[in-house]
């Protein structure tokens, strides 16, 4: 079952060349889903489309089973963490808190109570006056303490500490494991890597790949050549999905699972595929490019 | 804490400021008609207005004289000039502009729409801010045109109850046309500034349209100052109407710009 799909999706806007266009994306439910992708390249443009905060030029977008725009019907259902997360400025953290108790849908005092132990911040404080990570923070009360299906978080972690950082992805973790879909962006490689079941890779407004990130990980392999060893291979014989050439060597992620590995060092001596992980993949993606879908 | 007592929390300073600032002006004006009666100097005003040749030719000085006398010792005329049709008909358009102007603008401005759409729909949030300002207005409209009636109370005046709600009735509908335009501007605009800036532009042009010849049914502030329930007792019937029409369809035009904006 699908907790998001997305088709031949088109988003354009006024006064600005950026497009984000996705032919075709399907997220399973109960897993976590991450987005990666440089600034600019379309991620929060595509949360907030699956939040109907802005509407799409076409295309065609499923969330848990209704259309983004049913809001009624999803409401309950959904919680999001912006990227921006700016609250009422002239509120105390207490306030803001109260308010949010009386307008979230689905929201658990206990939970709040809880999650305001894992973020302790001073009730009595201004919301004007709180750090970009303490209102993360407060955010992220408001964003789990209560009962959704999916989460959808636009940068959860930045401007938090490690700690922080580190109680977030728990929680995140604590609510794949209750059965929630999750769905983040990030800049950091690293928490994707740790925390997610599949990823997508926006580049320019289009999704240069997508998948099973152990799937990607079986599926892709690294090759670092010099100059004469790149050479010798005629270029039929890899699958090539990104390359960038340094001074003296060349860096290229090739497709193919084991057997391709085998077969390749089998003709080509030399060559030593290696395992990628998602900062090799992501490196060579946005620097090269990549194939767009 | 519901969406609307938040938005009417976040307008109480604003609203109160305007209702104190309303009352203490109308306590100053009405309370004080003895004292105007004593200083308003009826010759000097009869030999400004031997200077109209218009008016020598409808009547002699005698009458106009003697007419300018009652006028003077009536309370009404009184209150529906000096206070309906100058200082609060003025503080309730000070009241729709700085209760209105930030009610979406300001959200947008400072990103906190967010945090709204992703937990209401989008009709709740214009219901709860459009209600909510309304409201603020209205209450500013309701003890203003209460006002002579009570001051009445304390001292040695009467003023008729029916006279001061036909009142509030003309100027609420009248306002409700104007606060429109202040809503719609704050849902068009991604910033503070504009609205003001735009709803100054189109109260002071209609005002200007009221003042050509043949156009001076659209002048909105002859219906917010109430002159024509002094002179019939009765409301302009066609013309609330009319502006009332006008208001809902400007309020429908936001709620549909509000439903398909992107944010």
């Amino acid at each position: 079952m699908y907790a998001v799909q997305i088709k031949e999706l088109c988003k354009s806007y006024k006064n600005s060349s950026f497009t984000l266009q996705i032919t075709d994306l399907s997220l399973e439910a109960g897993s976590i889903f991450g987005l990666l992708g440089p600034n600019g390249a379309g991620k929060t443009s595509l949360l907030q489309l699956l939040m109907d905060i802005v509407r799409p030029d076409r295309g065609y977008i499923e969330i848990l089973g209704h259309r983004p725009f049913e809001r009624e019907k999803l409401q309950a259902k959904i919680s999001y963490m912006p990227e921006n997360k700016n609250l009422y400025h002239n509120m105390t953290v207490k306030k803001m808190l109260d308010y949010a108790s009386g307008i979230i849908p689905g929201w658990d005092n206990d939970k709040a109570l809880e999650l305001k132990n894992i973020f302790p911040l001073e009730g009595k404080k201004r919301i004007s006056t709180l750090s970009y990570g303490e209102r993360t923070q407060l955010y992220a009360i408001l964003t789990f303490a209560r009962s959704a299906e999916l989460f959808i978080l636009d940068e959860p972690t930045r401007g938090l500490d490690p700690i922080m950082q580190e109680q977030m992805l728990q929680l995140i973790k604590e609510k794949s494991w209750q059965g929630k879909t999750i769905i983040f962006s990030s800049h950091q490689l690293g928490e994707i890597e740790e925390s997610v079941d599949t990823l997508a890779m926006l580049r320019k407004g289009h999704m240069v790949l997508n998948g099973n990130l152990d799937d990607l990980k079986s599926e892709l392999f690294l090759l670092k050549l010099g100059k004469s060893e790149l050479s010798a291979i005629p270029p039929s014989t890899l699958d090539i999905v990104a390359t960038h050439h340094q001074h003296k060597q060349s860096l290229i992620l090739c497709q193919g699972g084991m057997e391709s590995r085998q077969k390749l060092q089998a003709d080509f001596a030399f060559l030593n595929p290696e395992n990628v992980n998602i900062k090799d993949i992501f490196l060579l993606l946005m620097e090269n490019g990549g194939e767009e879908e | 804490m519901s969406l609307l007592i938040k938005e009417l929390w976040d307008l109480r300073w604003r609203g109160t400021i305007l209702l104190f600032l309303t009352l203490l002006t109308g306590y100053f004006v009405l309370s004080n008609y003895e004292w105007f009666k004593t200083v308003a100097d009826i010759a000097q005003i009869t030999q400004g207005l031997k200077q109209a040749p218009f008016l020598n030719q409808l009547l002699d000085m005698e009458t106009l004289n003697q007419q300018l006398l009652e006028l003077f010792n009536n309370i009404d005329f009184y209150v529906w000039s000096q206070w309906f049709g100058k200082n609060l008909y003025q503080l309730i358009l000070l009241a729709i502009i700085i209760l209105t102007f930030p009610l979406f603008a300001r959200e947008t401005e400072q990103n906190t729409n967010y945090f709204l759409l992703s937990n209401r729909t989008r009709k709740q949030i214009f219901l709860s801010k459009i209600l909510a300002s309304f409201f603020g207005i209205f209450l500013i409209i309701a003890a203003g045109s209460i006002l002579p009636v009570v001051i009445a109370l304390f001292h040695d005046f009467n003023f008729s109850l029916e006279q001061a709600l036909m009142y509030g009735l003309q100027l609420s509908i009248s306002s409700l046309f104007l606060y429109s335009v202040v809503v719609f501007f704050s849902i068009t605009f991604n910033d503070v500034i504009k609205p003001v800036i735009a709803s100054v532009i189109v109260f002071v042009a209609l005002g200007l349209m009221g003042k050509i010849s043949g156009m001076l049914y659209l002048n909105i502030y002859r219906y917010m100052t109430g002159v024509d329930i002094f002179f019939t007792s009765s409301i302009q019937t066609t013309a609330m109407i009319v502006i009332l029409i006008l208001a809902l369809f400007i309020l429908m035009g936001s709620w549909h710009i509000f439903k398909n904006k992107d944010f």
